[in-house]
């Protein structure tokens, strides 16, 4: 449900970046300790961008697995929650990505 | 042909710079602040009601629900100062809330503020309010399965009290299994068993909680 912030903020980001240009696509990743949830995320963007009588543009969102490095040193991808390092098997691992949500990058008509 | 932008921003990005200033706040007074994010009637106003016996007026509670005002006057009546954020439907407290309510009243002689969010385990977990630290509620009648099922909270939790102990006799809950899965998430996070009704694990608690810097 708080996908509705999330799709705000992201379509606020958007249209300051497009800065009156036509958006033609997003993209968006949803990490995976991020607790967004793509489909409903999708939800929310047309029905924002529906409201501020914008034409609703192509969106590309990806799950992607989180980066890791674990206390062993290794660095890997993790997209089972609860997996251990591959290498060692061990938990105590620092994220380095997957806990946000981020709008990477967009497509705006030519001016 | 369409331009590439690229862009690179957080969802989150506004708000953690009002939670980024709510901390800086707490930390010019030398405050202690803590989220509590648990589903509801895990037993977090239980918690603070307890915790208000004890700290009196040096407790602050924020507490958020959807509607109504109920919390805040338990905790209140329980020797703490309290104020209720009404969210009329949101599913989480925002960093922009938390600063009108610090800014709102003097909160004279608080040393430990909690923010008490609205009940829900997925929603509350990725918003930073401006606290040091998060904690985690999960009563033993919700299922031994819910750190592997809300990951988001339990990566981010630094402590998680198993709440309700006292009923552990009467309902099937993997305690092993519960704090398996806490610690596969974060493996420094710390566990307690805590009942509100008979006292268990509260002086466990209030010792952690005094000795954990800020």
């Amino acid at each position: 449900m708080h996908e509705h912030s999330v799709a705000l903020s992201i379509v606020e980001t958007a249209l300051r970046h497009a800065a009156g240009r036509k958006v033609e696509s997003l993209t968006i990743e949803a990490g995976l300790f991020s607790g967004v949830f793509a489909d409903s995320l999708r939800f929310y963007l047309e029905l924002l961008f529906e409201e501020q009588g914008q034409p609703i543009p192509n969106f590309h969102l990806s799950s992607p697995p989180a980066r890791c490095r674990c206390e062993c040193g290794s660095e890997y991808p993790l997209s089972v929650v609860l997996d251990g390092c591959p290498s060692c098997g061990g938990h105590r691992r620092t994220l380095l990505t997957g806990r946000d949500c981020v709008l990477v990058s967009m497509e705006v008509a030519d001016a | 042909m369409p331009e590439i932008l690229s862009v690179k921003s957080s969802a989150m990005a506004k708000n953690d710079l009002v939670a980024a200033e709510n901390r800086a706040w707490f930390r010019c007074r030398g405050m202690r602040a803590l989220n509590f994010i648990s589903s509801p009637g895990a037993g977090k106003t239980s918690l603070l009601e307890a915790m208000a016996a004890r700290l009196g007026r040096k407790l602050g509670v924020i507490t958020g629900d959807i509607q109504m005002t109920f919390d805040a006057d338990r905790i209140a009546k329980a020797g703490a100062q309290a104020v209720q954020i009404e969210t009329g439907g949101s599913c989480h407290l925002t960093a922009e809330q938390i600063r009108k309510e610090l800014l709102a009243r003097p909160w004279d002689g608080v040393e430990t503020m909690v923010i008490e969010n609205i009940g829900n385990l997925i929603c509350p977990s990725t918003y930073e309010l401006g606290e040091f630290f998060k904690v985690a509620l999960l009563s033993v009648t919700e299922g031994d399965e819910k750190p592997a099922k809300y990951p988001a909270l339990f990566l981010r939790a630094e402590a998680v009290l198993l709440t309700k102990i006292d009923l552990l006799p009467h309902v099937n809950f993997d305690v092993a299994r519960a704090e398996r899965d806490c610690l596969k998430l974060n493996a420094d996070a710390k566990l307690l068993h805590l009942s509100c009704k008979t006292g268990q694990g509260l002086d466990a608690w209030m010792d952690w909680l005094s000795k954990r810097p800020v």
